[in-house]
């Protein structure tokens, strides 16, 4: 092999292996502080309890924490998630619907939910729970 | 267990479809391993457009699209049985040296990449953002619902439900097998799309440039790390790439060993027509190749040939079409990107010459920083094809890869400068993810147009025309 040919060949070989090489080593660095469960299971298991409860269609709606801008992007995230959890239920977000999946990450009090417009029906822990907005009936 | 076996009889479909269209003795032959390499994409493919068909348009139970994928299997297996016992050997494949380090290096490339996809699923089972807010989320839609309009809802239009159902209805009809939503099987499907999109370039290259050519060429593929990490991650994008490769390396492969006839053509086609059903992408694919087939010729009589071979082409390709028209007009709501504006607000963008220059940079940032290769393959590719040079003698047929992807690269430009959405948003985005698109199809189409570096021996005289 001419040295022409051997430096074209380890030109394109080496820059692969070392770049599959660097992802390896890299992926194999992180994946043992990976969290277990991960957190898309995670989230998947605290929706559980309210996915048996709800029949096999329909649209119910969503809330999060109160002053939560529209655009914040966990938010939209946990919203995802919360539609990936409760399919084939389809999950909007807005509580203008008369069951509403409360995912909220302060404390919230009954009573005001209940100034709000909105009467527990169950609480699932880890801040989810399902509520019947009063004003759409 | 159930939905392991039918993963399993989905790979021996594929491997059955091709064979039925493509026949070769019933004895291993030259070009299996090429077959087997894209079986999974292949039966993947026809499941998905069984599953669609049966499960989402007749409505009927998920037991009677499993069955059916299974009389798929078995019929499509007698067929190319039969079609066996008079097929022609096929064309063997260029002999060539490869020396023993380049084997281990291939070897240590693909072992690290495959522990890498273990590692990365393992660690996010679900896939990212877009696995569980579009595909895996669909496939939870058409597992659980006892009907079909909620999975195509405007309530969840974030959720893109225009989009194609390949890879969401496969993942569906898997998990009707086993009875339960596994992410197990998710995962293996991507790994099988994974597998296509690198298998079937190495195969076509050691059937038409020697195994040396082929494991350098795959090897640079799998440098482009963000191919392994968009695998793992769930999403459509390397489908839809196994899908490209799959149906240009048919075309490729049809074209230069010519006796295989026009049946390869039309499996080229149904890949096409699959990367369609796969992502709304695929659609200006399907106008890529065919453009690139008539293209992508360097004397006359070649247009002859691809004339006489473009409606095996089209053919293979409106069989799928067929079923991802159905979709599309029947059940699926508007594109977001089509239905966002009149043709006058799409004129001032495509008028606008500041967008072009944006995505054109955006473009030249994205090539010299592609795929986290550790030096930008443009540098890579450009010192390869220097030092080795191109063949003496460079076909059409090879230069397609090339021209297709350069056809289907101006496409998503001009999408770009004409999108509705936020310029900048979008191309940071979708960029990286839309030039996977057609990363082992550039990569196979380099190696195709370098010279020989190893002494392969000429290919010998291809096969007699089969006769029946």
């Amino acid at each position: 092999m001419s040295p022409r040919v051997l430096g074209a060949v380890l030109c394109v070989a080496a820059v692969s292996l070392l770049s599959v090489g660097r992802f390896f080593f890299q992926v194999a660095d992180f994946y043992p502080k990976a969290p277990s469960p991960d957190g898309v299971t995670d989230f998947d298991n605290r929706f559980a309890g309210l996915r048996a409860m709800l029949p096999p269609k329909g649209i119910i709606g969503y809330m999060t924490d109160p002053g939560t801008p529209p655009n914040d992007t966990n938010a939209q995230a946990e919203y995802h998630l919360a539609q990936y959890a409760l399919a084939p239920v389809l999950v909007a977000y807005s509580p203008d619907h008369r069951f509403v999946v409360g995912n909220f990450h302060q404390a919230v009090t009954t009573g005001s939910l209940r100034d709000r417009g909105f009467k527990l029906i169950r609480e699932f822990g880890n801040g989810i729970v399902l509520l019947e907005n009063e004003k759409v009936r | 267990m159930g939905a392991w076996l039918l993963f399993l009889i989905l790979i021996v479909l594929g491997f059955a479809a091709i064979r039925a269209l493509w026949p070769a003795p019933p004895r291993w032959s030259a070009a299996d391993p090429l077959r087997l390499a894209a079986a999974p994409a292949i039966g993947f493919g026809i499941a998905g457009c069984l599953y669609f068909a049966l499960r989402i348009v007749l409505q009927q139970p998920p037991a009677i699209a499993v069955a059916a994928v299974c009389v798929a299997t078995a019929g499509l297996g007698w067929f190319a049985w039969r079609s066996a016992q008079s097929a022609a050997p096929d064309a063997p494949a260029v002999h060539g040296q490869i020396p023993f380090w380049l084997w281990l290096l291939f070897g240590a490339g693909a072992a690290m990449a495959f522990f890498t996809y273990l590692m990365l699923t393992g660690a996010a089972p679900h896939g990212e953002w877009d696995a569980w807010s579009i595909w895996n989320l669909r496939a939870r839609f058409l597992f659980r619902a006892q009907e079909f309009v909620s999975p195509f809802s405007p309530v969840i239009g974030w959720s893109h439900p225009d989009y194609p159902l390949l890879v969401p209805g496969v993942i569906a009809l898997l998990w009707h097998a086993g009875g339960v939503a596994s992410q197990s099987i998710a995962a293996a499907v991507g790994f099988g799309f994974l597998l296509s999109s690198v298998a079937v370039p190495f195969f076509t290259l050691r059937l038409l440039r020697g195994p040396a050519l082929a494991a350098l060429g795959t090897l640079a593929i799998l440098g482009a790390t963000s191919l392994i990490r968009v695998s793992a991650s769930q999403y459509a994008d390397v489908p839809l790439a196994a899908y490209i490769v799959t149906a240009v390396c048919f075309l490729v492969y049809a074209l230069e060993v010519e006796a295989v006839g026009k049946s390869v053509v039309l499996l080229a086609g149904l890949s096409a027509g699959l990367a369609a059903w796969t992502k709304n992408e695929g659609l200006l694919f399907c106008v890529s190749i065919v453009l690139a087939h008539l293209l992508s010729i360097v004397h006359r009589l070649e247009l002859l040939r691809r004339l006489a071979t473009l409606f095996a082409l089209l053919a293979g390709i409106l069989a799928v079409l067929a079923v991802a028209g159905h979709f599309k007009f029947r059940m699926a709501p508007a594109n977001d990107l089509v239905n966002a504006g009149t043709a006058g607000v799409a004129m001032a963008r495509a008028t606008d010459f500041n967008r072009y220059w944006v995505t054109f940079w955006a473009f030249i940032g994205e090539l010299l920083t592609f795929g986290n290769v550790l030096v930008p393959p443009v540098i890579v590719f450009a010192v390869w094809l220097a030092l080795v040079r191109f063949r003496t003698k460079v076909t059409g047929a090879s230069l397609l890869p090339l021209t297709a992807a350069a056809i289907q690269l101006a496409g998503y430009f001009a999408i770009y400068v004409t999108t509705p959405q936020d310029l900048d948003w979008q191309l940071n985005t979708s960029l990286p993810r839309l030039l996977l698109h057609v990363w082992p199809l550039v990569v196979t189409g380099i190696f195709l147009i370098s010279g020989d570096l190893f002494g392969n021996r000429p290919q010998p005289e291809p096969a007699q025309p089969r006769s029946k």
